[in-house]
């Protein structure tokens, strides 16, 4: 059965000084759904998550949030339920883990629900539990990641937005981190959209994907199938003609 | 709240976490609030310096001087006159005598001041003779004889060459020695020591223990060969009701000069309530002056503060960006980039305010040293002004730098390291 669309994009555009980033896309997000965005670099992946959480102004095209037209700003996407993870393990380096988790935590202003938060997000990442007075600037890169993704939970979002989460880290960390998101997807129904440059990895959490290519999907479907279409070829290579 | 609370923690988080960076920022305001809190309490401490010397006279007393017609009427500009000798030679004992049949008056004294060579055995001074009338005693309380006794009135109705002696001029001419029925010389004319003063101490550059008290009518027929006095001190009965006395004793004093036209006054009326209520003015103003001078170095502490604040938000734009990243609105930055300024100037304040304290009692005991009991009050209120003043240097040098880093694109901030 199919779930309700949480998220829409309609022929979205996006233009960094004169230069189109994104021309007419059109990407759908589930409920509860773990989506893939694919792509070389400069193809617009990065730039499709920060049009959602309202951090570049869209020039075209709408977005609909409970099939809601709605024109994104960053806090009150965080209102609405969505979470966004920078890409390259942004963590706030002078704070503590539990301070950066608060930080987290800051559109929600009941210190209470803050705190059962912490707790449930903890349960989550038991390596952060045994640090919580650690400052993030002397965890390891694959902590610092965990900690975003455990930051990015603390609003107990519908919707993750993930940046590049195994961006500058060893394969062996990497695959942990991707079953921690895979974790996350499955025990709290978190819809995710995580843009990925390593596509095995990417490929085996995802069922669906898009892929992008100079600002444009140039095609969309299940992970499986799309891994084994030319498509996949044709873009990383470099060989593509639109 | 909890926003304001988050802001208010991570602008204290980083003022510690670049230490030297805080320091050096602060130096501009520690500066400007200590020279703040230095001018304040040096203007308190000279105001008190100033109007406890007023106040030595007692708040009870109005003075009659002479004064140049058409001049302001105060004691600084008629005290060269009344020491120089250059005269307004109209004020005469008689006149005192009918202004003191006011009912609201009690005891006077009339004088003279003249400087005469002064001579003991081989010993010679410039010395500042006071002539007056015996009451003296009565109405300057702080006057009081240690040795011998004070002369009288029939002592100067007979014109009599005795003198009463400043513990200071005592001091000089006799030593150890005990001068009481010895003596001196003024202008070539020996007069007897009757009676040695306490020492009493000087009130600014006015030393009372270096007078010689000469009866009056001795120093004018006898020293000065003339009739004039150039001032007179009258106890007040009520106080309440110095005002309307100083009003009738000017009345008075017009009468007996025969003045239509208070611009011609030959003579100036002044309590010493009056006196304290001009020299609080003067203070009022100079305060204003002086810190008018001093917050200049508070706006260049404060561009200070705009400085590093500026290098700061460009520092932390990845910071700002990750804020906004987890939700936190332009107000939110604002408010952190705000309090940090703020907090920065505050603190500096504080240092300030410490600063100038320790430098006030420096100065009071370097003052003490050098034998003025200058009191360098530190009040309560230069410390909430110097406070107040550094806060809002904050507020006002911190909101550029704040709105700057506000106003930020996140997608800037998120794409720089």
């Amino acid at each position: 059965m199919r779930q309700e669309i949480l998220l829409k994009l309609k022929n979205i555009s996006v233009n960094y000084g004169g230069v189109k980033a994104l021309d007419g896309v059109d990407i759908n997000l589930d409920e509860g759904e773990l989506v893939a965005l694919m792509g070389p670099n400069g193809a617009g992946k990065s730039t499709i998550l920060k049009a959602i959480f309202g951090l570049v102004p869209i020039q075209s095209g709408d977005i609909l949030w409970h099939n809601e037209k709605i024109s994104p700003i960053s806090y009150q996407m965080v209102k609405r339920g969505v979470s966004f993870v920078p890409q390259g393990r942004r963590v706030f380096a002078d704070l503590s883990i539990k301070e950066n988790l608060e930080m987290g935590g800051f559109a929600v202003k009941d210190k209470r629900i803050i705190d059962q938060r912490t707790k449930r997000v903890l349960e989550l990442f038991p390596d952060l539990k045994e640090k919580l007075e650690t400052k993030a600037r002397t965890l390891s890169g694959g902590q610092q990641q965990m900690l975003a993704l455990a930051r990015g939970l603390m609003t107990d979002p519908k919707v993750l937005l993930l940046d590049e989460p195994s961006l500058g880290l060893a394969p062996k960390i990497a695959k942990e981190v991707f079953a921690k998101i895979k974790e996350i997807n499955e025990q709290h129904k978190t819809a995710i959209v995580i843009v990925e440059h390593n596509i095995k990895f990417l490929l085996e959490i995802t069922r669906r994907a898009y892929i992008l290519d100079k600002g444009k999907i140039v095609a969309e479907g299940g992970s499986r199938k799309l891994l084994k279409s030319e498509i996949i070829e044709k873009v990383f290579m470099g060989k593509t003609k639109y | 709240m909890h926003e304001i609370l988050t802001s208010i923690r991570l602008a204290l988080r980083s003022l510690r976490s670049n230490v030297g960076r805080t320091i050096f920022s602060l130096t501009g305001i520690v500066i400007g609030v200590a020279a703040v809190i230095i001018v304040l309490s040096l203007g308190a401490g000279v105001r008190g310096f100033v109007i406890s010397q007023i106040e030595a006279f007692g708040s009870d007393v109005i003075e009659i001087e002479i004064k140049t017609p058409k001049t302001a009427q105060t004691s600084a500009q008629n005290i060269g006159g009344m020491v120089g000798g250059a005269q307004v030679t109209t004020l005469k004992i008689e006149d005192m005598e009918e202004v003191a049949k006011l009912s609201n008056l009690g005891a006077w004294y009339g004088g003279v001041m003249s400087q005469d060579i002064t001579s003991y055995k081989n010993k010679n001074k410039q010395v500042l003779t006071m002539g007056v009338t015996a009451d003296v005693i009565r109405v300057d309380e702080k006057m009081e004889i240690e040795f011998g006794r004070m002369f009288t009135e029939e002592d100067d109705d007979s014109l009599k060459q005795v003198v009463v002696l400043g513990s200071g001029i005592k001091e000089s001419f006799f030593g150890k020695e005990d001068a009481v029925g010895k003596n001196i010389k003024i202008r070539g004319k020996s007069f007897r020591v009757i009676g040695v003063l306490k020492e009493r101490g000087a009130i600014s550059f006015f030393d009372f223990d270096k007078l010689i008290y000469v009866p009056l009518k001795t120093l004018q027929k006898k020293v000065m060969g003339a009739d004039h006095i150039t001032f007179a001190m009258f106890k007040v009965k009520d106080e309440t009701k110095t005002e309307l006395t100083t009003i009738q004793m000017n009345d008075v004093m017009r009468r007996q000069h025969d003045i239509d036209d208070p611009d011609d006054d030959d003579f100036a009326v002044m309590s010493m309530a009056e006196a304290k209520d001009i020299l609080d003015q003067v203070f009022a103003v100079l305060n204003i002056l002086l810190l008018s001078l001093t917050s200049i170095s508070l706006v260049v502490g404060g561009v200070g503060i705009m400085n590093v604040m500026y290098v700061t938000v460009i520092e932390r734009y990845f910071e700002i960006g990750l804020r906004k990243s987890v939700g936190a609105g332009n107000s939110s930055i604002l408010a952190q980039f705000l309090f940090e300024a703020i907090f920065l100037t505050l603190l500096g304040g504080i240092v300030g305010v410490i600063a100038g304290v320790l430098i006030s009692l420096g100065a009071e005991y370097a003052a003490f040293r050098m034998g003025y009991f200058l009191e360098f009050k530190v009040t309560l209120w230069s410390i909430v002004v110097a406070l107040s003043f550094s806060s809002l240097t904050g507020v006002i040098f911190g909101i550029y730098p704040a709105l700057k880093a506000s106003r930020l694109s996140p997608m800037d901030a998120l794409r720089k390291e």
